[in-house]
């Protein structure tokens, strides 16, 4: 299996924002996304969040929905109408696993919600899954 | 400082000596109180830097040698003993270090699924942590025990079922509820009979702990709780009665309706609660004989349930309470159970509703600008 994290190592180069207020969540997802050499920038509220979308482009969004000064959905919002990460797919992970709001989420146009506790690889997998299936011909 | 040592000493009049010896004791102590203040943060702040490195420390390392993995059959023998070694001098460096492990393993082990949660898990075994954590259930305070039965719980230390089940005679309430709670997570057989031994009171949050601790554990064993109904304990039985609600357990309806006539005002509250969210239409005849002689939350609470349940018996009733009711509470109870019903049965009931109170128009018309919060269709 290191072998195929090695191989994805060379196929897969992209930005990935992570928001989230949890340290060691960040600290976590931030080492194992470099490692598989993707460029991570890590934002703990939504003000941090909006403001390096509103100079990068990401191809991944990866953002909680319980943060500081910014709520979740909102982030969620600014982002699709912002200029340089509209298109960019937003995977939410969050510890609040109401099917309700889970449903009206994803109805919201983010591409994956993902419920805490979470499994660090099929995160990971889907980071990549996402950014492949942007990379393929339409 | 001098001086009023020197009056002390010389032959001023006592008064005058008594208070300058008050005036160096207090000098005295308000140094040594700002000293030890002083000291206490400069140990605080040492501290935190020394957590602080701790953590990067044992971040690095786990992110280094254990987040790469996608399974733990990806890690050789030879590369695991290499990691815990290197965890192990980590951890032995001092008591915050060791700190930090156990804090920042049980941390990821809570919040991460899948391999590398397991990988934690096993890391925390491997490292021999658990000896160390062991300590802190024999130590004489209680906050260190419920500290332990926390990480017991968290870690899925099953190997620690013994020590759990002798805190569960502790003094302490906090710490015989910490043991309740990690029984519950740790699936133990009788987790549940174990609860039949408290002999306090529960408190309203140690009664939602315990309902949080049984709602969130996977796969768990759940008994009929009507059997602990019969409890000695009050608050057990309130808890049992949440818990009814909690797993839908409708088999439970006829041991709640014989506790109606032994229950004290508050825990009848509960019952009646409860028969309306079980849907019972069965309590129907039951709770309208019980009606006068329940007081008025009881009688309100009485009216929502019937509104509840829905099943067209008490609509004379509940329009003869509203009509009747002398008390706000009763006539917003009877306006909301009217309005839970199905939309022509309640079209029925308003519609017979001859000359009423302008307060009673009022009333009936909140519920009816608000439809969806009543649930009516």
């Amino acid at each position: 299996m290191k072998a195929t994290i090695e191989k994805d190592k060379e196929s897969m180069e992209g930005r990935v924002l992570i928001v989230d207020d949890e340290l060691l969540i960040n600290k976590l997802l931030e080492t194992r996304l470099t490692r598989d050499e993707f460029k991570v920038d890590v934002a703990f509220d939504g003000i941090e969040a909006l403001k390096k979308a509103s100079s990068n482009k990401y191809d991944v969004i990866l953002t909680d929905l319980m943060i500081p000064n910014i709520a979740g959905r909102e982030l969620i919002m600014e982002l699709q109408n912002s200029k340089l990460n509209s298109e960019t797919p937003i995977i939410v992970l969050s510890s609040l696993a109401s099917d309700e709001l889970i449903v009206d989420i994803l109805g919201s146009g983010v591409k994956d919600y993902i419920v805490k506790p979470f499994s660090l690889n099929v995160v990971i997998a889907k980071i990549k899954q996402l950014m492949l299936s942007d990379l393929s011909p339409v | 400082m001098v001086q009023l040592c020197d009056i002390v000493s010389q032959g001023y009049p006592d008064i005058i000596r008594v208070a300058a010896f008050v005036a160096i004791i207090s000098g005295i102590v308000t140094l040594v109180t700002i000293g030890a203040i002083f000291f206490n943060r400069i140990l605080k702040s040492k501290e935190q830097k020394v957590k602080k490195e701790a953590d990067e420390a044992i971040l690095e390392a786990l992110g280094e040698r254990i987040f790469i993995y996608d399974s733990v059959n990806d890690i050789s023998e030879k590369e695991l003993s290499k990691t815990l070694k290197i965890l192990d001098v980590l951890k032995n460096k001092n008591k915050i270090f060791r700190k930090s492990m156990v804090r920042l393993l049980v941390y990821f082990q809570t919040n991460l699924t899948g391999s590398v949660g397991r990988i934690m898990n096993a890391t925390y075994s491997r490292l021999k942590l658990r000896e160390f954590s062991l300590r802190k259930l024999k130590s004489p305070f209680w906050f260190l025990k419920t500290q332990r039965l926390t990480e017991v719980q968290r870690m899925k230390d099953v190997l620690s079922l013994l020590e759990v089940y002798k805190l569960i005679s502790d003094k302490n309430q906090d710490v015989r509820v910490a043991a309740y709670i990690a029984l519950f997570r740790l699936r133990a057989r009788d987790c549940f009979d174990v609860m039949l031994k408290e002999p306090e009171e529960l408190s309203e949050w140690q009664q939602i702990m315990l309902e949080e601790g049984i709602l969130k554990t996977l796969d768990l064993n759940i008994p009929n709780f009507n059997v602990y109904l019969t409890s000695q304990n009050r608050s057990i039985r309130l808890l049992c009665i949440k818990l009814i609600v909690d797993f839908n357990q409708v088999n439970a309806i006829l041991a709640l309706l014989s506790n109606l006539d032994k229950e004290d005002d508050h825990v009848r509250l509960q019952i009646i609660q409860a028969l309306g969210i079980l849907n019972a239409e069965v309590a129907e005849p039951i709770l309208k004989k019980r009606y006068d002689l329940e007081p008025v939350k009881n009688k309100a609470a009485i009216l929502i349930t019937l509104g509840l349940i829905a099943s067209g018996n008490s609509v004379r009733f509940i329009k003869e309470k509203f009509l009747k009711a002398d008390q706000f509470l009763i006539l917003k109870s009877a306006a909301e159970a009217i309005f839970s019903h199905h939309q022509s049965v309640k079209d029925e009931i308003i519609e017979s509703l001859a000359e009423i109170t302008t307060m009673q128009k009022g009333v009936l018309n909140h519920f009816a600008e608000s439809p969806n919060q009543y649930g009516v269709v």
